[in-house]
């Protein structure tokens, strides 16, 4: 599938007007990860995922999971080509194989990463590097620069690993 | 009614998140390798525009428009969790090749590789949450 993208600062405007008019609008702050915690409140008595701040079950967060999801298909049906679902994934399939169940298990381990450390550092890319560093939190900035520097340096172990570079 | 409009947000942003790039496992590997400064770009543009945008509604004292209340812009301290969290979603990162966010938008794009991501971010996320006391 060739694919073709905006120019990076039509990207950039785009996601930033989002991100604004989130906060405009609702009062909240852009973020993704804490939607995941609301719908783990939907199957889990757990306080943790009903905490205020996770937006609570089939709330607003949860909405904004589904939404995203919706997006993506918009994004292919009005793409050409259309929506032709598949489980190729690009340079991954040449790094580790093109085997179902090696992908299954690599990428749920990866999701997983994200999940645990999105709620130990209060956010993933949107919650810290769009949402938390325009309010300037410090503690944003830190993780910030943790995920940058953590996916460069594991991004080149593995294609050095692997043989892609 | 809020529900409505995240709803509407999120489409958006899964839309844009397609057309910008952010949802393709070689972009994002492109990103980490240094190879190109597309991604580095949409980033830069994205956090400095919203910065801009977050700290005038800031100076300007703005209320939120469905609530009518003062916008919320309390941070918190960091800890050093934020570091440790940081390092493991950047693991996360380079081997899925997308954000919570863009794996959601790739499984409504047809990339089914963003179901996997999808499925581990939970489950990432119910295993911090049951470690948690409250």
């Amino acid at each position: 599938m060739v694919e073709t993208y905006w120019d990076f600062w039509i990207g950039g405007l785009a996601i930033a007007t989002v991100a604004f008019l989130i906060t405009f609008v609702t009062g909240q702050f852009i973020g993704v990860t804490k939607g995941y915690a609301s719908i783990c409140s939907i199957v889990s008595k757990h306080p943790f995922f009903h905490r205020p701040e996770m937006g609570g079950a089939f709330g607003f967060r949860t909405l904004f999971v589904i939404g995203i999801m919706l997006g993506g298909l918009l994004a292919a049906l009005t793409t050409e080509g259309s929506w032709n679902p598949s489980f190729d994934y690009g340079w991954f399939d040449k790094l580790y194989g093109d085997n179902l169940i090696v992908k299954a298990f690599l990428l749920t381990f990866g999701g997983a990463c994200w999940g645990y450390g999105a709620r130990m550092a209060d956010g993933c890319t949107s919650g810290n590097a769009i949402g938390g560093l325009s309010k300037g939190s410090l503690a944003s900035l830190i993780t910030t620069c943790a995920f940058m520097i953590s996916g460069i340096s594991a991004t080149f172990l593995i294609n050095y690993l692997l043989g892609g570079l | 009614m809020i529900r409505f409009v995240f709803l509407l947000f999120g489409i958006a942003f899964g839309y844009i998140l397609i057309k910008s790039g952010v949802s393709n496992y070689d972009v994002i590997r492109e990103m980490f390798l240094l190879q190109s400064w597309h991604l580095y770009g949409v980033l830069a543009t994205a956090v400095g525009t919203t910065f801009v945008l977050t700290q005038t509604m800031k100076r300007l004292e703005t209320k939120a428009i469905l609530t009518g209340e003062p916008i919320n812009m309390s941070v918190k301290p960091p800890s050093r969790n934020h570091l440790y969290g940081g390092l493991i979603c950047g693991l996360g990162w380079a081997i899925t090749g997308a954000c919570p966010g863009p794996a959601l938008a790739q499984i409504g794009f047809g990339t089914m590789a963003g179901l996997f991501t999808m499925i581990g971010a939970f489950l990432g996320t119910y295993l911090y949450g049951l470690q948690q006391k409250t």
